[in-house]
């Protein structure tokens, strides 16, 4: 009795395994698998000192980058920006104008990076036809900028226009660290008198 | 009484021979012999890999014999930023509508040199005859200021029978 209860459960088993064997084979048949191996490798690293960031005008409205403290009776004719480059054209319609004039150029970066920018300095150098540009100061509104935040950058001068003639160039380095890796952007004013 | 019965049964007989007869004047079997077989051809196969948006690389992208293996080496990434995209195709050529089923991506943890898959989507179905592209794009990291680096990854990609589309 016992026996034939044994042989009554291998034959189950046997019919359950055929059956798994044959899903198998089954699920084998229409299974299929592709495969990608790929390698990638990298150089050593060399930091750039390029800084990913954009300029823009501050204030659309009015459309302007040059602000106010601006000589008396002195216009602004127009005020280009290519790229990394400001070109103000201006016309003096006076001859002697008061001196300790505080102009202000203003414009925005925005932090196009991944990562914060930090510890930022900004330093200036100009030359001026006839030495009316002094004190001329650049000022950071944020020491560090967050991804994708903005900052302003503000270009403070003094100035004499009385000749009617000066032509000024400034060139505005400013440095962050982005990254543990110190990035600079450069950006020149050009100052043109309409003659 | 002796009588009516019978009568009664002839008359029975009757009318279940005529009920017979008209059954099967008005009745008609039509036959539909066929005949049904599996011929089934399952096969995914790459059909193309083409290295575009090369930057400070020099990639190469290589299908084996078979088809059914993709080699990918973007070795001397020279810069930050620097990289390559491989555009692939996958072709159904079998006449089984397959399916996406799993996709296994390993060795592609690593923070300095990106490995991204564009496109890849499981569930997506490949019907038989039709082509399905996606693209690899490999890329030293353009903030990362860690180089030398070597990685290895594979993608594994499972189709299986799109049974979704059967009766």
């Amino acid at each position: 009795m016992r026996r034939k209860k044994r042989q009554k459960s291998t034959f189950i088993f046997l019919i359950i395994g055929i059956y798994i064997v044959i899903l198998g084979t089954g699920v084998a048949l229409f299974s299929e698998n592709l495969n990608i191996w790929g390698t990638a490798s990298s150089n050593q690293y060399i930091c750039s000192d390029q800084l990913n960031v954009i300029p823009t005008l501050i204030d659309p409205v009015n459309n302007r980058y040059i602000g106010g403290g601006l000589p008396p009776r002195t216009i602004v004719e127009n005020e280009t920006l290519n790229e990394n480059e400001l070109t103000i054209v201006y016309r003096g319609l006076h001859k002697n104008s008061p001196a300790n004039t505080v102009t202000s150029i203003y414009f925005e970066i925005n932090n196009k990076h991944l990562y914060s920018m930090i510890d930022g300095e900004a330093m200036v150098t100009y030359s001026s036809q006839n030495n009316n540009l002094y004190n001329v100061e650049p000022i950071l509104e944020f020491v560090n900028v967050g991804i994708s935040k903005k900052t302003r950058v503000t270009i403070k001068f003094m100035t004499r226009l009385n000749n009617l003639k000066d032509e000024v160039n400034a060139r505005v380095k400013i440095t962050y660290t982005v990254n543990d890796c110190a990035k600079n952007f450069y950006f020149n004013i050009i100052l043109l008198p309409l003659v | 009484m002796k009588k009516t019965n019978k009568y009664v049964i002839p008359i029975l007989i009757f009318m279940i021979l005529l009920l017979v007869g008209a059954y099967a004047i008005f009745n008609e079997v039509l036959f539909i012999g066929g005949t049904a077989g599996t011929t089934g051809d399952f096969e995914i196969q790459f059909l193309s890999a083409t290295t575009t948006n090369i930057v400070g690389s020099n990639p190469t992208a290589v299908i084996s014999a078979d088809k059914k293996t993709l080699t990918i080496a973007v070795d001397d990434l020279s810069h930050p930023g620097a990289g390559a995209q491989i555009d692939v195709v996958v072709k159904n050529i079998g006449n089984i509508p397959a399916v996406l089923k799993t996709v296994d991506i390993n060795g592609v943890d690593d923070p300095d040199i990106i490995v991204e898959l564009i496109g890849v989507n499981v569930d997506t179905p490949l019907d038989a005859n039709e082509e399905y592209s996606f693209s690899i794009k490999v890329y030293w990291d353009p903030e990362s200021i860690v180089g030398d680096k070597d990685i290895v990854f594979s993608v594994e990609l499972e189709y299986e029978q799109n049974t979704s589309t059967g009766y």
